[in-house]
């Protein structure tokens, strides 16, 4: 049982975008990390470059985390907007330090007040006006409970690369920091850390991003072409970097279509391929994606996704780009879809991605989001030899052969062996045309039904024999709560709260949403009362749900642009319990 | 000399299904023998084509072929050369896959400059979707889309090229396919994107034999091809269709700079690996040689 005895203090910083919000907020992370401790963060950024109100939080624990915190423990506010923004989000007894030359504080009950003058102690007793941000996260690290010596360490070897003047300021501020009169109220925000030498040995604290190129590098990945858009540029930014040294080729295209195409090009040609976008940029390539389903190209396409519709809100949460991903497309289009739900499955799943994507010759939905993308989380890693990697079934044509070469020939599971450029005897044209097995177009009623019927025999396959889902929670739950992306971990957090309050109330994430799975199917069907918990308008994997098993379910919707509460999924689930029949 | 080991034969696919007299058949022909004299082996021929008549030509060739969506071919073929270097790689294409859905990916393709030909038949219609305008058609032209005369003024594809510095630009005729199968085999040998534009009159929707038959003639002897204005001169005169080569010029092609990445990422890797790199190899990950 992980709560109540979990502890864990969730801080928030907020002000100005360019002020220094995100880099104190990245400081005391850091410094989190390095002393020992979980975290778990979720920052917000403004849609334009200069100006706006941005925020940063950071939950820290002993243990893993599943969400960044619905309640805020302490609000760090650098301006009034900071102040007045976030009060909603505080609880009884939560602490808000607020710059007192820029705030005027109005009064919220049971929330204890901490001015502190942060630009003019900065400026006059460290003597830089740039230490305010270390200054900021040294008092928050402070509350937290880490002594002042190792908080000095850490922030000096975090600065070592600028210079010994600048770690001497930052050690200053650290003092400074640790010097200053806290107010008389009970400081309950401190934190045990985790053991250091059993849980943090062998973790890595990294983003859902970084994760996410890991795992394309692990796969294999030697092809990436993408085009700039929020939240997604990170991930092409890295690829670009990263995969020349290992031989691979990446390239910024001029739009989407170029990239999909350029992935589409480079695996008919024999390389693994990928690409990154968001939902407009996905929009973009919906043609291309039916043309590698029906083509049988595999492919990896990764949706980060952010706030829609249209042009939407780019730096704000929603995942509302399922039914994109599952029926996006003209025609009887077969695709597989993939979610994972945590930093660490950001990883697993991406090598997952790439590995349906060559075993099924298919183009694969990577469907990730900006909270998972930017999120920063200790995670494990496996050994990179262990991890399995598949490669596309390779034909082997006989040159002499004078016929031509059946590329799309019919077989009982739908793959057909695969002929690289450049093998002699496999020559055949990659067709978006209906065509018969050699490639030939060919619009003749049987042929077509036969060739659907192979294009979506992949898919049959995949749901009989792959495992997309998994439980948490007890094991026969009176109410069941499923849910999917970033909101899995909101799911298996509330899960875990009502359990320590001995509530009957068990939790599903789905990874892989489409195909359905089967094992899903069954155990949605065996469950007793079912609430899918999405951050989208029209619950799209409710609906998805309910037409795959025919299971009514009830929805928990929240498309306000940020992550779904905790709180609301335990509400809704305590709800359910009461009811004596279900209503939708 | 020895006996070639790929006769012409060896380049044929399917029976075309184009209209008889369609000046397509002279250009495959044209194409067919150029790969001949260059004896490219059909198995590392990569065709890849758009949509439209001349979009079927993968079909009619003994090749990989790749029949892409509307418009891009290019961004296709373009990655295929950069994952399979060893490949022959050929674009084709008409003048409505190329210039008008194709526009937002010619001029890119061609600043990028990888190393491929790209054959565009341009006959100043749309000939499978049974004659409406083309971008490159003329003022005034009626077609079934501009039943009260064509509006626009015309896309040059060859000043176009030219304008976004591609490093060899070549126009032939269909109806001359001893010139036009060397500009091809010039095309291929030049190293960089080499934009050969085939006029190819589609007899069923927009006959301009005649027009090609009066006003095509070879570029003057003296004309620089290192000259990029006068280029540009000869593609806009509006009185002769002008053939042979326009301009050409040697620059890094896109696969050769994507070899020198590798070159310059594995020695900054040497002394500041990424952090990722650094995670990488420390979880037991290895990089290919």
């Amino acid at each position: 049982m992980k709560y109540p005895e979990r502890k864990t203090t969730t801080i928030r910083l907020a002000g100005e975008s360019g002020e220094g919000v995100v880099s104190s907020g990245q400081i005391l992370t850091d410094t989190l990390v390095e002393q020992g401790f979980s975290i778990l963060t979720y920052q917000t950024y403004p849609a334009e470059i200069k100006g706006g109100h941005c925020w940063y939080q950071v939950r820290s624990s002993a243990h893993p985390l599943e969400t960044p915190g619905d309640r805020v423990d302490v609000l760090v506010a650098f301006n009034q907007e900071g102040y007045d923004t976030h009060t909603d989000d505080l609880r009884s007894g939560s602490l808000i330090i607020y710059d007192e030359d820029a705030v005027t504080p109005t009064e919220v009950e049971k929330v204890h007040l901490f001015p502190v003058r942060l630009s003019k102690i900065a400026k006059e007793e460290v003597g830089s006006a740039r230490s305010k941000n270390v200054l900021a996260a040294a008092i928050l690290a402070r509350l937290v409970g880490l002594p002042a010596d190792d908080v000095e360490d850490s922030v000096a070897a975090k600065f070592k690369h600028k210079g010994e003047k600048v770690v001497e300021v930052n050690r200053k501020a650290v003092k400074v920091a640790y010097g200053l009169p806290l107010p008389d109220i009970d400081m309950d925000y401190a934190l045990t850390r985790m053991d250091s030498t059993g849980e943090i040995k062998g973790t890595y604290a990294l983003t859902g991003g970084d994760a996410m190129v890991l795992g394309a590098l692990t796969a294999g990945c030697n092809f990436f072409a993408g085009y700039p858009i929020t939240p997604a540029s990170s991930i092409l930014e890295a690829l670009t970097r990263e995969l020349p040294a290992w031989g691979g080729r990446a390239l910024q295209t001029e739009d989407e279509m170029s990239a999909l195409a350029h992935c589409l090009g480079a695996s008919f040609a024999g390389s693994k391929s990928m690409t990154a976008t968001s939902g407009p940029g996905f929009s973009l390539m919906m043609e291309l994606l039916g043309h590698a389903s029906t083509t049988e190209v595999p492919l990896v396409i990764a949706d980060l996704q952010r706030g829609g519709p249209s042009t939407g809100l780019p730096t704000k949460y929603e995942q509302s780009d399922l039914f994109t991903a599952v029926y996006g497309g003209h025609g009887d289009t077969p695709r597989i879809v993939v979610a994972p739900s945590s930093v660490r499955e950001c990883f697993d799943l991406t090598v997952k991605a790439f590995n349906l994507a060559e075993r099924y010759q298919t183009p694969v939905v990577l469907l990730s989001d900006n909270a998972l993308s930017t999120r920063m989380d200790r995670v494990t890693l496996p050994d990179l030899t262990t991890v399995d990697v598949e490669n596309r079934l390779l034909a082997e044509p006989d040159p002499a052969q004078p016929e031509r070469f059946k590329r799309y020939v019919f077989t009982e599971n739908g793959v057909s062996p695969f002929p690289v450029p450049g093998t002699p005897g496999g020559q055949y044209v990659c067709e978006g045309l209906e065509h018969d097995e050699t490639g030939k177009p060919n619009y003749d009623g049987t042929n077509h039904e036969a060739m659907n019927r192979k294009r979506f025999a992949k898919m049959k396959d995949l749901q009989e024999k792959v495992t997309g889902h998994y439980m948490t929670g007890p094991e026969d739950p009176d109410v069941l709560v499923v849910g999917w992306g970033a909101i899995a971990g909101t799911v298996r957090e509330a899960v875990d709260r009502l359990t320590a309050e001995e509530l009957n109330v068990g939790g599903m994430t789905v990874t892989i949403p489409w195909p359905f799975p089967k094992k899903a199917a069954k155990a949605l069907l065996q469950a007793k009362r079912v609430i899918v918990a999405e951050g989208n308008y029209q619950g799209q994997l409710a609906q998805l749900i309910t037409a795959e098993t025919g299971v009514l379910v009830d929805k928990v919707t929240f498309a306000r642009g940020g992550l779904l509460p905790v709180e609301m999924v335990m509400k809704r689930a305590k709800e359910l319990l009461e009811m004596k029949e279900v209503t939708a | 000399m020895s006996e070639q080991r790929y006769k012409l034969q060896d380049y044929k696919g399917l029976r075309p299904i184009w209209c008889p007299g369609c000046g397509d058949f002279s250009v495959l022909m044209a194409l067919q023998k150029a790969l001949e004299k260059r004896q490219v082996p059909p198995s590392e021929l990569a065709v890849i084509s758009g949509i439209g008549c001349s979009g079927r030509f993968p079909h009619f060739m003994n090749s990989y072929g790749l029949h892409m969506v509307h418009g891009r071919s290019l961004p296709a073929a373009e990655a295929v050369k950069l994952a399979n270097p060893e490949l022959e790689v050929i674009a084709t294409g008409g003048d409505g896959d190329g210039f008008a859905i194709g526009m937002g990916h010619f001029p890119h393709t061609v600043r990028r400059n990888p190393n491929m030909l790209y054959l565009v038949m341009n006959n100043e219609v749309y000939g499978l979707t049974k004659g409406q305008t083309s971008p490159t058609s003329r003022t005034g032209m009626v077609t079934k889309t501009t039943p009260w005369a064509n509006h626009d003024e015309p896309i040059n594809p060859l000043v176009t090229a030219l304008a976004h510095h591609c490093s060899f630009v070549a126009r032939g005729v269909s109806t001359d396919v001893k010139g036009l199968t060397d500009l091809l085999i010039q095309g291929m040998e030049h190293e960089g994107f080499a934009y050969v534009e085939a006029f190819s009159p589609c007899l069923t929707f927009f006959d301009t034999y005649e027009r090609v038959r009066e006003t095509a003639k070879p570029l003057p002897d003296d004309h620089d091809t290192k000259d990029v204005l006068s280029a540009m001169r000869y593609a806009m005169d509006p009185e002769n269709m002008w053939t042979g080569v326009f301009h050409k010029h040697r620059r890094q092609t896109l696969d050769e700079s994507a070899i020198e990445n590798t070159e310059k990422a594995r020695e900054k890797n040497e002394t500041k690996p990424t952090p990722l790199l650094k995670i990488y190899k420390e979880l037991g990950g290895k990089m290919p040689a």
